[in-house]
Parts: structure tokens; sequence; C-alpha cells
């Protein structure tokens, strides 16, 4: 409305610029860069807010350079991707206040690190942004590496093997979209989304198949979809806080953002005779009880957290594989929950864990009594992960079994909720040591919560977002936004009618 | 939108008093049951957690926010119990939430279908409720976490369990109901109420055995549920509201012995007849009313079900028999934790005494009401009854308590028949969580760390989502 | 598109896959990620050819090949050459810690 155009463009362009001018800045004058890291880190914020609410309303069109959808690169936001800008916004605002805030370790030896979250930070922009498979991937791969440094930046063993693992695995993701975005390429000529999806009718069939075997392999991949996870777990609890929070809190959001774009506007089932969506569901699903059960007798929080990403991201999958707008709301209402609580989760993690000296929860003993804000703040975010109604993780839980039943899957839906058994069979006992301890309060190191107040603010999100079923207004956007992405026509015929003189 | 929340019916108040009084015992009794200032505290605090969702539960007008109190009540008793022993509260919470989550997809069918409470489910939506709900009301299959979490957690988080937490369950099951006979819930209920009262008079834990008196007494409710017509309804209520109360009792009496001897084993309690009489005479009020002797509110309501259950004289006898056996569980308790030469004696603060006691008077002052005018709750429900106290009914309550006694004297004879029965059906379904649990080692050997085996398994998956693409 | 190239690429990705799957030196792994996708760069190339097409650079000199699969494939080019520098670097730092380059090796991380 009152955002013109080109602030998606600026969400992609200022963070990159960012990157580049602290880095040299920091060579210039160094006791200045942390001032201008987060002077960044807001204005790159408020850019992307800007751009979310600009899409809100509608589908908002760019055509680079001027050149039109056959030549040219279109960045194209709309509802869908509004609610994963809201996420990208405030995921990257806390995780590079957290690693450079005052009061961090970061802002003396991380100036190292600065650029490459900002150059993570712009590329989960450019794909969120943009309306072209070739854009797509060059930002995936950009997203990527900067993911593998940040990960095995700590340079510990740990991080350095879990690095690795992600980069080898990542990269053949990446190989896997390659291969379907050729194939794709090889049927129809284009890769603008639009314009590609307006022909996909014409491809043929085995075509379409592999080409849609690769692009949800690979992006599935990229998401931490079962069977191709392994690297998750290693890579978010090896990471250090703040890339813990932006790897599992934002990245794989964006993934799924794409896995859902490209299977709505793409792979419709109405279109290619064979439904994607029901592979979808069948991989939620098992997404849903590995990542539960392997977080069962989990000793180290940082872990246990990574595996119930593991599972959340089967929720997802569940959600957009029943293929009704209430499925689909009910993802986005999960995603934002998601992101916000576990974003918020490992920065308690990381807190508690330098507090207690240790990264296994058994050393949190008593720190809920000790520190009862932060305690409160972890135990409301906690029960909402888990699903306790009438906290906010419940509501987006509650929309896909809504769309299950409306379709009779009752497997699902008791699926999804035997979720919340399992999450609380391994969160409550990490609760019950921080305010009963078994064998009396531990020997603590020293010091205060660090970044105590975003972690508090943080934790008021489970509240707010339980406002989302409530609100009426809030609620239809989400289900507007559902009907938007499964309708692939509305997408095409916004951004191809602006192409019209 | 307040008062399209929330619903205001006989039914619904009758159950809600049950709890405010339940509640009210418990707080009086916990005053004294927690040595710890801040057991005391917590106990208190907890209460109202509990309370106010269970009002919340009883007066809602859908099932979405029924179900939202409900899950809020369980973990407030979780919390509970995970002040004595953190793994039995694990395993109830799991337990309830497992049960939540069948019951998630019944209410969100009946969300979608604008069902309200009390009107009858559709027959599709129907199994979730009752698994659902089963898994809290004890139904056959569904009940193995009872004995166990009924009987280790604190006595009067014990008679809030017992009391009024399963009754939550029998709640619904009268709100999902339809309007005719259940061959469902018939032979649960019937079944409940003989596996229950078999297993209580084999135990030797007296919170146990009183636990599984719960499941027995769960099955008349369950039954007069299943009988379908409004006269069984109000039996169900009427029974709901009795054994509420006089478990709590029971319960209250069970900590009392356990405070003062220091042990919950039959075979080590003994002589607390002359030690604690105001304990006794309470016990033998209460235990008089489960076994349904006239004169106690027992006998009404259980007349109330039998009439209820008029018209399947199978199910008549199978309760005739669980009678029995209820009898002669009671008569155990009572003769060997009350009767017989003192064995031991460990603390007996007396003000603490008086506390616990007060709230097991309390319960009476609710109970006795009951006990003068029985025909007051049935009015008050809809339904006239007036013959109670017919020759018939007094007889065979006699009958049966008769033939408890001769029962209870015949199975001292061999008491270790008993034990061993009781080693091998005991416990069963309890290992069975345990070895569940171990199902998740199998599932983390996946993550093996060699990087190879995840790039093969990649590589598969990519190949079979090709194949299975293309089909 | 040739039937020579087809085979080609299939070949070279098999063999990549095979390196991958079989060789537990950590440069292997990556030399053998490195020619997956240059079997897929060589499919972009080989479809992109149009007979008698000559090299999309201007001033065009007859009919051109299809540019966007050749500026497509040096995107990926230059992806391939950064992953692969960082990958090698990875391997040298655990080189420093665990003194090996056995992928089997790297296994603190599991369960």
């Amino acid at each position: 409305m009152f955002f013109p155009d080109e602030w998606m463009l600026y969400s992609i362009l200022f963070p990159m610029t960012a990157a580049f001018v602290l880095q040299l800045l920091h060579h210039f004058a160094p006791a200045r860069t942390r001032r201008w890291i987060l002077l960044s880190c807001a204005v790159t914020a408020a850019i992307t807010f800007g751009a979310a609410v600009s899409a809100c309303f509608g589908a908002r069109v760019l055509r680079v350079g001027g050149w039109s959808a056959e030549l040219g690169i279109l960045l194209v936001t709309d509802p869908l991707s509004a609610v994963f800008l809201f996420i990208s916004a405030f995921g990257g605002a806390a995780a590079v206040w957290t690693t450079f805030g005052p009061g961090s370790a970061g802002g003396k030896d991380g100036w190292r690190l600065c650029g490459l979250f900002f150059i993570l930070w712009s590329s989960l922009n450019g794909i969120l942004a943009t309306g072209d498979l070739f854009n797509l991937f060059v930002f995936f791969e950009i997203l990527a590496v900067s993911a593998y440094v940040l990960t095995g930046a700590s340079m510990t063993r740990e991080a350095l093997e879990a690095g690795l693992k992600y980069l080898v695995l990542g990269t053949v993701g990446a190989l896997l979209i390659l291969l379907g975005m050729t194939m794709l390429y090889m049927g129809a000529g284009i890769l603008n989304f639009a314009l590609l999806s307006a022909a996909v009718g014409s491809i043929p069939r085995g075509g379409l198949a592999a080409a849609s075997a690769f692009m949800v392999a690979g992006l599935g991949l990229k998401m931490g979809m079962v069977p191709f996870h392994f690297w998750l777990p290693d890579a978010h609890s090896s990471a250090s806080t703040g890339v813990s929070m932006l790897l599992s809190g934002v990245v794989v959001k964006a993934s799924f953002y794409a896995l859902l774009r490209v299977t709505t506007l793409l792979f419709p089932s109405v279109q290619v005779g064979f439904s994607v969506q029901e592979i979808l569901l069948a991989l939620g699903i098992l997404s849903l009880f590995t990542g539960h059960l392997s977080a069962q007798r989990q000793t180290g929080i940082k872990r246990m957290l990574a595996w119930s990403t593991v599972a959340h991201m089967g929720y997802l999958l569940v959600g957009i594989g029943l293929g009704s707008p209430m499925g689909v709301a009910g993802a986005l209402l999960h995603s934002l929950n998601h992101a916000a609580a576990k974003t918020a989760l490992f920065l308690g993690a990381g807190s508690f864990s330098t507090l207690a000296g240790s990264k296994e929860w058994r050393s949190f003993s008593g720190l809920g009594r000790r520190f009862p804000l932060q305690g409160a703040a972890f135990l409301l975010l906690a029960a909402s992960i888990i699903g306790l109604p009438p906290l906010g993780g419940f509501w987006g839980k509650w929309m896909i079994v809504l769309a299950a039943m409306e379709e009779g899957r009752w497997m699902t839906a008791v699926s999804i909720e035997l979720g919340t058994v399992l999450s609380c069979i391994y969160y409550v006992p990490v609760l019950l040591e921080m305010y009963t301890p078994l064998r009396g309060a531990g020997a603590l190191g020293g010091g205060s919560f660090h970044s105590g107040r975003i972690f508090v603010a943080l934790a008021t999100t489970p509240l707010l977002f339980a406002l989302f079923y409530f609100v009426p207004a809030m609620k239809d956007f989400l289900l507007a936004a559902g009907e938007w992405a499964l309708t692939p026509a509305l997408y095409t015929k916004a951004v191809l009618g602006s192409m019209i003189p | 939108m307040i008062s399209a929340l929330f619903v205001v019916a006989p039914q619904r108040v009758l159950p809600a008093l049950l709890a405010g009084a339940l509640v009210g015992a418990s707080a009086l009794y916990g005053e004294g049951y927690f040595g710890d200032a801040s057991e005391r505290r917590a106990f208190r605090a907890l209460l109202l957690c509990f309370f106010f969702p269970v009002l919340g539960a009883l007066f809602s007008a859908g099932w979405l926010e029924f179900f939202v109190f409900v899950e809020v009540s369980t973990v407030a008793l979780f919390l509970m119990i995970a002040r004595k022993r953190r793994d039995v509260a694990l395993r109830y919470l799991a337990v309830q939430f497992a049960g939540a989550s069948l019951l998630l997809a019944g209410v969100a069918g009946a969300t979608m279908a604008g069902i309200p409470l009390f009107v009858p489910a559709p027959r599709g939506l129907l199994p979730f409720f009752i698994l659902g709900l089963g898994v809290k009301a004890a139904l056959p299959g569904l009940h193995f976490w009872l004995p166990e979490v009924h009987g280790t957690a604190p006595a009067p988080v014990s008679a809030l369990l017992s009391g009024f937490a399963v009754k939550i369950g029998v709640f619904g099951l009268l709100a999902v109901s339809a309007h005719e006979p259940s061959y469902l819930l018939l032979p649960a209920g019937a079944f409940m109420a003989l596996w229950g009262a078999f297993m209580s008079l084999l135990q030797q834990d007296v919170k146990r055995l009183l636990a599984y008196s719960t499941i027995s007494q769960l099955g008349y409710i369950v039954a007069a549920c299943g009988a379908g017509t409004s006269f069984g309804v109000a039996a169900a209520l009427y029974h709901t509201t009795v054994h509420g109360l006089l478990k709590g009792m029971l319960f209250f009496c069970a900590g009392i012995l356990e405070k003062v001897y220091g042990t919950k084993n039959l075979n080590e309690l003994g002589g607390a007849a002359t030690a604690l009489p105001v304990t006794f005479a309470l016990f033998l009020f209460a235990a008089a009313t489960v076994i349904g002797l006239p004169g106690t509110p027992g006998f009404a309501s259980k007349g109330l079900i039998k009439g209820a259950l008029e018209a399947f004289p199978l199910l008549s006898f199978c309760f005739l028999i669980a009678n029995v056996g209820t009898a002669a569980s009671f008569f155990k308790m009572g003769t060997f934790a009350f009767g017989g030469v003192r064995k031991r004696t460990r603390d007996n603060i007396p003000e603490r005494l008086r506390l616990m006691n007060a709230g097991m008077l309390f319960i009476f002052a609710v109970l006795a009401p009951l006990a003068l005018f029985p025909g007051m709750l049935p009015l008050f429900l809809g339904v006239r009854e007036t013959s109670f106290y017919s020759a018939a009914k007094c007889a065979e309550s006699i009958f049966t308590a008769a033939c408890g006694a001769v029962v209870l004297y015949a199975y001292q004879k061999r008491p270790e028949f008993g034990e061993r029965l009781l080693n091998r059906l005991d416990g069963r379904t309890e290992r069975f969580l345990r070895t569940a649990g171990k199902g998740s080692l199998l599932m983390r050997r996946m993550q093996s760390g060699l990087l190879r085996g995840y790039l093969f398994a990649a590589a598969l998956a990519a190949l079979v989502l090709m194949v299975f693409f293309s089909w | 598109m040739a039937i020579m190239s087809f085979i080609t690429v299939s070949l070279l990705f098999s063999l990549g896959l095979f390196t991958v799957l079989t060789r537990r030196n950590a440069f292997k792994t990556v030399i053998g990620l490195t020619l997956m996708e240059s079997a897929v760069l060589l499919l972009l190339i080989s479809w992109a050819y149009i007979p008698d097409g000559w090299a999309p650079i201007l001033p065009l000199k007859g009919g051109g090949v299809d540019p966007l699969l050749h500026a497509f494939t040096l995107t990926a080019i230059v992806i391939g050459a950064c992953d692969l520098a960082l990958a090698f670097a990875f391997i040298m730092k655990l080189n420093k810690f665990e003194r090996t380059v056995d992928v089997d090796v790297f296994r603190r991380l599991k369960g």
C-alpha cells in the first residue's frame, strides 16, 4: 500500500552491501563496528518487515532491470511470502542481536562473522522474494555456503565435523535441485515461476515426474525432511547459539517456503496427474515420528532441540500434504510459532548452558529457580512447542488436525497429536530438572543470563500467536494465504497480469 | 461470546459440586498430610490450578473448550504427582495425552460439524471419543495406567484422581453417547466391575486395592451410561457423586494409615481401630457405602443403577458378583488394617492427625444428607424414585455382603494362591510401557555418524521418490 | 540432444556417485561431488546446443545456441568452486584435529 515495490529488492541488497561494508569498516574503525552491525541489523529488519507488510494484501511484482518475465528476473511477494518474511525479519534480528548485541562475546572477535550473517540474511530474503527458479537456486547456494561456514565457525571438532557433513549433504541437495531445474527447462524452456506454472501442462509426464522427484528431494534435504535429515541434528547442535537460532528458526522455514512454492505452483495434482501432496504427507508423518522418537533420551539440550526441529518440519509437511487451505493455513501458523519458539529456545538453551557450564540438560539443576523470569519464559516456550492448549503452538496443530479430519484422514490427525505426547516425554524432564532438581542445585558458573531481554520478549510469542487463531482478521489472513498457495492461477494472473502494458 | 462458551444444567452442576467438595476436603486434608510448609503451599496452589480448569471443562458448551480445559487440569494433576514420583507422573502425563490425541480427532470432527456437548456424536466419530475418553475413564484395555498412578500418588492427589479426574472421562462419555443402549459400554462396564473387584481382592498394597476398586465402581457408572435412558444417566451421575466422595474418604484414610504406620502394605498394618478411632468410624461408613449396605448413600445409588440395568439380566448378575468381590476386598482392608493386633507405630502427631480427620469429616458431612434423603439428588436430576428401601433390595445387599465375608474367609485359608495370581496378573501392562520406551533407541542407531551412510540413504531415497512419482 | 552426450553424462554421474559412496578419503568424496556436478553441467550444455549454432556472444555470426543455459552453467561452476574451496578448508582443519582425512573417523556426532 504505502510501501513501494522496491522494498523487497532493498531487503536483499541492503544486507548484502552491509556485509561487505561492515567487514571493511572493521579495518578503519574497529571500536565502532559493533554499533554499525546493530544499526544495519535494525535497518534490515525494518526493511524486511516493510516488504512483508506490503505483501500482505496482494501480490507485488518487481521487474528487476525492467526486463519482462521471459527475459529477466522477477521479484514477487504475495501473502504466502509475507508470513515467511515476518519470520525472517524477527528471527534474523534476534540472531544477530544475540551474537553481536551488547554484553555478548561476539563483538570483539565475531566481527569476522558479521559479514556472513548479513549475507545469509540477504539470501534468505532472496529466496522469499524471488519469482524465478534460477534465482532461487543461486540464493539457495549463497545461503548454503554462508550456513556451512557459520556452522563450522566456532572451530570445535564437533562444529567442523558438522560443517563438513552439512556441506557434503547440502551439495548433494543442490545437485538434486539443479537436476530438477534442468528437467523442467528441458521440458518447458522457461524458468520463471509464473510462466512455468502456465506451461507445466505441456511437459511430458515422465520428465515431470523426474523433475518433481528431484525438486522434492533437493528442497526436502535443505529443509530437513526425513530421509534427508541426517545433517540437521549435527549442524544445529554444534553451531554457536546465534547461528543455531538462525538455522533452526529461519533457514529451514525458508527452505520449506521454497518447497511449498515449487510443489503448489509447478506440480499441482490437478494438472500433472500424480500427487506430490500424498508423498509429502507420508514423508511428513515419517519426519514427525523420527524426530520425536530420536529426541528421546538425548542428553544434550541442543541436540534435543535440533531433533525437535526435524519433527516440527514434519508437521509443516503434513499441513501442506493435506492439500486444503485450512491445512496450509495451519502449516503457516505453525511456522510462525515454531520459528519464534525454537529461536527463543535455542537462545535460552545457549544461555543456560553457559551458566551451567555444560551442554547436558542434567546440569541445568535448579536454574529455573535461580532465574525465575527466564525460567518461566523457557517453561512457556517449551509448553508452546509441546503443543499444550491454549498456548500458541497448539493452534497451528489444531488447524492441521481440522484439515485432516475434513479429508477423513483420522490417522494423520491422531499422529499429529501423538507428537504432543512424544514431545512432552523429552521436554518435561528438562523442565522438571530446572525447577525441582533431583540432587540439589549443582555448582553453577557465575554470571547473569545472556541476552535475557530478547529471550523474555520472544517468550511472549506463545501467547501472542494464540491470538492469531482467535482474532478473525488474522485467521482470515492465514486462510487467504492458504487459498492463495493452492491456486496457481491466482499467482500467474497476478504476475503476468502486471506484464500487460 | 461468554454465554456461548458456558452452559449451566443440572448434569453439569452436580459434578461441579462434587469437584468443589473434593477440592475443599483435599485442601483441609493436605494441611495435615504434608509435613513441609513449602509442600503445603505448592499443594494449595496446584489445587486451584486443578479446580478452575475443571469447572471450565464441566460448564463448557463446545468440545474444543472442554478439551483445552481437561488438558490443563491434567497438567495440574501431573505437577501434583511429580512432586512425589517423577517417573510415575511422566507415565501418567504420557498416557493421558495419548488418550487426548484420539479425543482430539473426535473433537475436530465435532467442531467441524458444529456438535456441542450432550448432543449424540455421529457414528463415525464415536470411536475417537470412546477411546480418548476411555483412557480417562479406565475402560478395559485402556485402564493399565490407573493402578500404578493412583496407587503411588500422594493420598490427597489420589483422592482427586480417583474421586474426580476419572469422572471427567465419564462425563465426556455421557456428553457423547446416544439415547440408545450401547453394546460397547454395557459389557465394558460389566467387565470392569468384575475385573476391578477381583484384582482388588488380591492386592496387598492398600492404595492399589482402592485403585482397583475405583475401576470396579467405574464399571457400574459406565454400564449405567451405556443403558441409554435418562434414568441411566441420572443413576450414573448419582453414583459418580457418591463414589467420588467416598473414594476421597477412603484414600484419605489410606493416607492416614501411611503417615501413622509408615507403610502401605496390608500385611504390615494392623490394630488401627484402637489407635485411630475417628478414622476407623469414618472408614466403616465409607466401606459400608461402597459395599452398598442399607442406610448408606451407596445403597441408594447402586439401587438406581440396578434399576437402570433391569433390562439386561445377565449384566445385573455380573454386577451382583462384582458386589460380592467388592465386599470381600473391603472386609479385607478393614480386618487387616484396623483389626487384629497392633503391629507397629511410627509417628503420631495429634494436630496433623486432627486436620486429616477433619478432611474426612468434611466429606462425611456432605455424604450424610445423601444417606438420609436418598431421593433428593435424583429429583435434582429429573428422576423420581421412591422405592429405595424395598425389602428385596435390602435383602439383596445384605446377602451380597455376607457372601463377601465368606469369600474373604475362604481366601484367607489359602493366601499363597492369591499371591501367585497377583504376581502373574498385576503389573503386566506397566511393564509394557517401559519396553515401549526402548524403541526409540533403535531409531537413534540410524544416525550412525557415518557420512557415507547418510549419502547412501539420501541417494536411495531420491531414487525411490523418482520411482514413486513416475508410477 | 545427442545420444553420446547422454551416455557421457550418465557415466560421469554414476562415477561420481560411486566415488562418493565408496571412498573413505574425504578428498575423494569431494572429487566425487565435483564429478556429479560436472555431469549435470554437461547435461545442461548439451541441451543448449542447437545444430550449426555458434557461441552466444555478441556480435552473433549466424544462429546462437541457448544462452540462458550457458549463463546458468557459469553460475553453477562458480558456486561449485566456492563449495570446493570451503570443503577443502573444512577437511584441512579437521585434519589438524583428527590427523586423518578418513570420513569414517569423523564420527563424534551420532545418535
